[in-house]
Parts: C-alpha cells; sequence; structure tokens
C-alpha cells in the first residue's frame, strides 16, 4: 500500500467510526448519516483497490476510473451546489420574517413633542391599545 | 385601532441611513398625514432616532433587509391597524407631498386597485443623464420580463387599496422587489393606472446614489431576482 492510501484510509476509517457512533446515538439526521457512511465506505473502496473504479469505468462505458471518478465529483458537487443555494435562499426568508416579527412588535410611537416615546404614548391614538399582531 | 387609523390614508416609508435628512422627508407628510410608518431597515446611524421625534409609526428591523423586506414590513403593519388605503414613499425626499393625493384620486373614484408614480410620464428635476439612461434600461428589462406595461417600474410612490395590499407579498427583499411588485400586480390581475409625479434630485440623494458600479450591480439584482422568480 502507498503512503496515500495508508494515509486517507485511516482518516477515513477515522471518519466511519465516530459517524457510526454519532447514528447509535441519535436518530437525529440518520438519512444523511447513512449517505455520509456510505459516500465513505465508497470512497475507502476506490481507494484500496483502484482498479474497481477501473472495473466500475468498463462497466458503464467510459474509458478510464479517474474519468468515473471525475464526472461523479462534478455531478455531486453541482448538485450540492445548487441544494445549499436553496437553503440559503429559505434561510434569507426566514430571517427577514423574524426581523419582520420583532419590528412589528417593538413599534413604536413618535412624538412631536421631542426625543422618542415613552411607554404611554407607545400605543398611540385613543385607548391604549397595544400595537396590534396579524 | 382608531378611526382615524381606519379612514385616513397610510404613508409607509422605508428608511435606511437617511439620517438628519429624514426631518425634511417626514415633517411636511406628518402635517398633512396622521398615519405614517417608519421602517428603519437597519440603520447603524440616527435614522431611528430622527424618526421618533415625529408623530409616526417606528418600527426598526434589528438588522438589514433591504428596502423591499422594509416595505412588506410596513404593509404588514398597517393592514393589522386597518389601513383601507395604503401609500409608499421615499425617506430620501425625492417625492413630492403633494403627489399623495393624486396617487390616491384613482383608488377613490374605482378606477384602480393600485397607482403608480411616474417621473417619466410627470417631471425629473435635476436627474443625471447616467441615471436616465440606467433607469430606462431598467424599465425596458422589467417591461420585457414583468409584461406589464408601465413607463417608470423603479418608482416607489406607490397607492394601493386594502384588498390590492393584501394580494401582495414581497418576498425579494433588495432591488428586485420593485419588478416583483410589478409583477405581483399583473398576475393578480388587479386594476393599475400610471400617475405623473414630480421626482426631485436633491445633492444628497445623488451624492448617496449610485455610481456606475452600484448600477451595475443593481441591474445584475435585477436579473439574477428574475431568474429565482
Amino acid at each position: 500500500m502507498t503512503p496515500f492510501q495508508w494515509i486517507t484510509l485511516a482518516a477515513i476509517a477515522l471518519v466511519l467510526v465516530r459517524q457510526v457512533a454519532a447514528l447509535r446515538r441519535s436518530r437525529a439526521g440518520r438519512r444523511m448519516r447513512l449517505l455520509g457512511i456510505a459516500v465513505a465506505l465508497a470512497a475507502g473502496a476506490a481507494i484500496a483497490e483502484p482498479d474497481l473504479v477501473t472495473a466500475v469505468a468498463r462497466a458503464i462505458g467510459i474509458g478510464r476510473g479517474a474519468d468515473v471518478v471525475l464526472y461523479v465529483s462534478v455531478l455531486a458537487f453541482t448538485l450540492v451546489a445548487f441544494f445549499l443555494y436553496a437553503r440559503l435562499v429559505a434561510l434569507r426568508r426566514d430571517l427577514t420574517e423574524i426581523t419582520r416579527r420583532m419590528a412589528i412588535e417593538g413599534a413604536r410611537r413618535g412624538s412631536a413633542a421631542g426625543r422618542g416615546a415613552d411607554g404611554a404614548e407607545q400605543a398611540g391614538g385613543a385607548g391604549g391599545e397595544d400595537p396590534v399582531e396579524r | 385601532m382608531t378611526n382615524r387609523e381606519a379612514r385616513e390614508p397610510w404613508i409607509l416609508v422605508p428608511a435606511f441611513r437617511e439620517g438628519a435628512g429624514l426631518r425634511a422627508t417626514l415633517r411636511p407628510l406628518c402635517r398633512r398625514y396622521a398615519n405614517v410608518v417608519v421602517v428603519d431597515d437597519g440603520s447603524d446611524d440616527d435614522t431611528h432616532a430622527v424618526a421618533l421625534e415625529h408623530p409616526v409609526w417606528v418600527l426598526r428591523h434589528a438588522v438589514n433587509r433591504g428596502q423591499g423586506a422594509a416595505l412588506q414590513t410596513a404593509i404588514d403593519f398597517a393592514l393589522a391597524r386597518g389601513a383601507r388605503e395604503l401609500v409608499t414613499f421615499d425617506a430620501d425626499g425625492q417625492h413630492a407631498v403633494e403627489d399623495v393625493e393624486a396617487l390616491l384620486a384613482p383608488l377613490r373614484e374605482g378606477r384602480a386597485d393600485v397607482a403608480l408614480g411616474s417621473r417619466f410620464l410627470g417631471t425629473a428635476i435635476g436627474m443625471p443623464r447616467r441615471r436616465r439612461v440606467l433607469l430606462r434600461l431598467a424599465v425596458h428589462f422589467t417591461r420585457l420580463t414583468s409584461r406589464i406595461d408601465v413607463t417608470d417600474t423603479h418608482n416607489g410612490l406607490r397607492a394601493f387599496t386594502r384588498e390590492a395590499a393584501a394580494r401582495i407579498r414581497i418576498t425579494q427583499d433588495r432591488m428586485a422587489h420593485a419588478s416583483e411588485i410589478l409583477d405581483q400586480v399583473r398576475t393578480a390581475r388587479l386594476r393599475y393606472v400610471e400617475v405623473p409625479v414630480t421626482v426631485r434630485y436633491t445633492p444628497e440623494s445623488l451624492a448617496r446614489g449610485q455610481r456606475s458600479s452600484d448600477a451595475l450591480r443593481v441591474l445584475g439584482q435585477l436579473v439574477r431576482g428574475r431568474l429565482l422568480r
């Protein structure tokens, strides 16, 4: 085994041990963890036995194993990028929503008299009603 | 909600880093209108404090979310307090208070659900050449993509009836919100009219305004916002 194989396989083994332990601990994120473990196992197999990748490549009609790895990597990266961007957009919307709620709940009434309004003027108008919730 | 809140129009003013200049905008507004909402979009200057010196509602975003977001916050607040007429109004002093009534007229006459201000139908005072070109480009782009026929797509002066405002939901926090509003007006089949208004470019608003690089960025945001919708 080459040094590269030693190092990377050791790292993968470590990751696997931790992920499996985490899997047994809690049910949260089970699917993602299983997917991660599968990927780690596949990567470990490919590194330990490079001929495996070549065999797969031949089987699906692509010349070199390295090409298969490249294509899979590009595809995986693109998918991940889209997924992350979608999550980012959703996160932004949530952030705005929270900011909005806080702003509405903390609404204050200014006063021509001078700086700021104290609690007595906060409700504004007659009746002292609270800023309305939707 | 009080009677005044229900009867009188609501003026919605999203503000970001307007500082002391906000006084010039709020003072004439407060003289004529009792229901003014200022949404401070997370400014780091005294915008919030200046707003509180006037008899207006002051809301504050804890973090900056963009003009579109501030507008929607103002709309939500006004609707919750029973607003029947809502008018969006820029904080930077470019708009004229007199134009508010002109925008409300078609709504009150029952001719439209939404009134959109247009500086190209009206007057643009002191508009720099480059800005005009850029705006024309933006108008063209928005007309193509939103398929709505307006002459001024990025005018912050708009009026909505309660029903119309309730049908709109601004999700584009930043610059793309203007074309999003037009989009929704069209898909919700709201009746709209354009009203000539005056836009005055003051030295302050120009100084803060967009340089060429900013302009490109805005166009980029427009395109990106359009693609993602």
